[in-house]
């Protein structure tokens, strides 16, 4: 493989990042963490609500991408198979702490981020019923909340952003689930909401 | 009755309403349905209004300092990662001369 200076491998695409990584240039490395730091550690904060452990994921996450350079194809995105080391890093994790306790949810107060906030709904409903104030910690209670499936498909389409396609992929089920289970997991966290919102802020 | 392939079709105009993805000849069509079905008309709404209170979460960048304890933590990797090139050789070293 022809050898690439730093701005070259600045400009290729991840998948040309990975190829040199796989052939052992190692500033390759830096250049996808550079790429994915944030992206991973905002997605993997949905499940942490916590940035040291999250931090500690999004590191595991890079590791693991590094000593499975070999086995990376390129028909895959490197962000998908990325995204899949991740999510099986934050569900196994998940499910480690829900056996330890219920994760509570609480201001991170390192994070200023992590206060009360109103999220201004501009959509204008007819249904007053639905006029319901969010605060981030009352939608990120309810993440947490969801059913496994809906959570992450719901995370990965509303947080993330990815397309169908690449969720489908990420979490290995049929398109049409990922939208059934986009659609449900967003009806359902509107009923969790409604469940623990004070009569006075309807 | 709803089958399953118009159930499927009705998500994704769920969805693709909810993120104002829908064509305009599409919008009406959908807004149609949604005028003859309140439930429908309900789920599309609290869908919209989901997504757009997601979008809006703040996004949470990692913390001051990642790059360093990101290298660190790559370099003992190296270290782990040479070591065991290294015990191969020997490995491979020693049955060589047996």
């Amino acid at each position: 493989m022809k050898s690439a200076s730093v701005y070259e491998l600045r400009q290729m695409s991840d998948e040309d990042v990975m190829e040199h990584l796989q052939a052992g240039v190692m500033e390759a490395f830096n250049i996808i963490v550079d790429r994915y730091k944030d992206r991973l550690h905002n997605f993997l904060y949905r499940y942490t609500h916590n940035h040291e452990d999250c931090e500690d994921l999004v590191q595991e996450t890079f590791l693991r991408v590094y000593r499975s350079r070999q086995s990376y194809e390129r028909i895959a995105k490197l962000s998908t198979w990325m995204y899949t080391i991740a999510l099986n890093l934050a569900k196994s994790m998940y499910k480690k702490k829900q056996r330890m306790s219920l994760i509570s949810i609480h201001a991170d107060e390192s994070d200023p981020d992590d206060r009360e906030m109103q999220i201004q709904d501009t959509v204008i409903l007819q249904d007053e019923e639905l006029h319901l104030k969010l605060s981030v910690q009352e939608l990120e209670k309810a993440l947490q909340q969801l059913n496994d499936d809906f959570r992450e498909a719901v995370i990965l389409r509303d947080i993330q952003q990815l397309t169908y396609e690449e969720i489908a992929e990420i979490t290995d089920t049929a398109m049409g689930t990922v939208k059934s289970r986009i659609n449900r997991g967003r009806q359902q966290l509107q009923e969790i909401i409604g469940s623990y919102v004070k009569p006075e802020t309807i | 009755m709803i089958s399953k392939s118009e159930d499927t079709q009705i998500t994704s105009f769920l969805l693709d309403y909810s993120e104002n993805q829908l064509s305009r000849a599409e919008l009406q069509s959908f807004e149609s349905l949604m005028d003859l079905t309140p439930e429908l008309k309900r789920e599309a709404m609290i869908g919209r209004r989901v997504h757009l209170a997601l979008q809006s979460l703040p996004k949470k960048g990692v913390r001051s300092g990642f790059d360093q304890r990101m290298a660190a933590r790559f370099a003992m990797e190296l270290d782990r990662e040479t070591a065991q090139q290294n015990r191969s050789r020997i490995v491979d070293r020693d049955l060589t001369v047996i």
